[in-house]
């Protein structure tokens, strides 16, 4: 699969690019990830429907985060995910925007994600990292 | 006694590549332990190149919810009828990966349940030397109508 971002030859596997556009915010960073009924990936998730799985929302705070932190895909690796809540499916066409503030210990990094579809949240991820080794 | 388990590709409504359970290995009232086998075949349509393969700990977390699913379906008479959709979870620590040519062995509890959500608890293990590569305290689906999600009726 083509991807328009560089990705670290010893990445961790990855099932899919799932982030479109990264900016960097004051103490963050937002993101967007467009669904498309077309990814070979989402093809078999419900086979009537276009839905972005729940756990596909956590891999695009991932990509994000590597790409904010490295320019590149692959390298940082989830840790924990202390709460997630999915209050409303993501499905094709829809722009899935995430608000994300993050601190780093030194050790680990911590995400505090918002994400949101037409400006009505869908999800609050918060979860923590770190840099692969 | 080997028991007999319906195929998870006839509980669950995923088809290639989303179904990330191959097979109910032991069911008694309340638990289950399902597998999934990690190949190349698999992790090569992955993006990434890191020698052995691993599987994404994010899949990882979808074939044990699936395993979940596959817990309330098996225990439903109207399996068919009945969607499921990834709600909640906290407390989901991720401790390793399973490589291509391992087994991924998922032990689930379902901790509670009414007629709209069911919760779980349980951890992932790979097969070979048992080591524990993910524990979930509590993962919370919520159970709808099938077809719920279609025309925008979710």
């Amino acid at each position: 699969m083509a991807t328009a971002f560089p990705i670290r030859r010893d990445s961790r596997r990855l099932p899919l690019v799932a982030v479109d556009h990264i900016e960097a915010v004051e103490g963050g960073f937002t993101g967007r990830k467009r669904v498309t009924a077309d990814d070979p990936y989402l093809a078999g998730h419900f086979p009537s429907l276009t839905v972005y799985p729940g756990v596909f929302l956590i891999e695009s705070l991932q990509q994000m985060l590597e790409l904010h932190l490295d320019g590149a895909l692959g390298g940082v690796e989830l840790v924990r995910i202390d709460s997630a809540r999915f209050s409303s499916p993501a499905l094709a066409g829809d722009d899935v925007r995430f608000d994300v503030t993050l601190t780093d210990d030194g050790t680990h990094l911590t995400t505090r994600a918002d994400c949101s579809t037409g400006g009505r949240r869908c999800a609050r991820i918060n979860a923590t990292w770190r840099h692969r080794t | 006694m080997t028991q007999h388990h319906p195929d998870p590709g006839d509980l669950l409504p995923y088809g290639y590549p989303a179904l990330h359970v191959d097979r109910i290995v032991r069911h008694t009232p309340g638990a289950l332990e399902a597998v999934k086998a990690v190949t190349y075949h698999e992790l090569d349509s992955h993006l990434g190149s890191a020698r052995p393969g691993r599987f994404p700990a994010t899949l990882a977390l979808e074939s044990f919810l699936q395993a979940c699913g596959l817990l309330v379906l098996q225990e439903s008479e109207d399996a068919g009828g009945q969607l499921l959709i990834f709600g909640s979870a906290r407390g989901v620590r991720v401790l390793g990966a399973v490589g291509a040519g391992e087994l991924l062995v998922h032990n689930v509890e379902l901790v509670d349940r009414d007629e709209e959500t069911a919760t779980f608890t349980g951890r992932s293990r790979a097969a070979g030397d048992g080591r524990v590569v993910l524990e979930v305290d509590r993962a919370i689906t919520l159970i709808r109508p099938a077809g719920s999600l279609d025309a925008g009726a979710a």
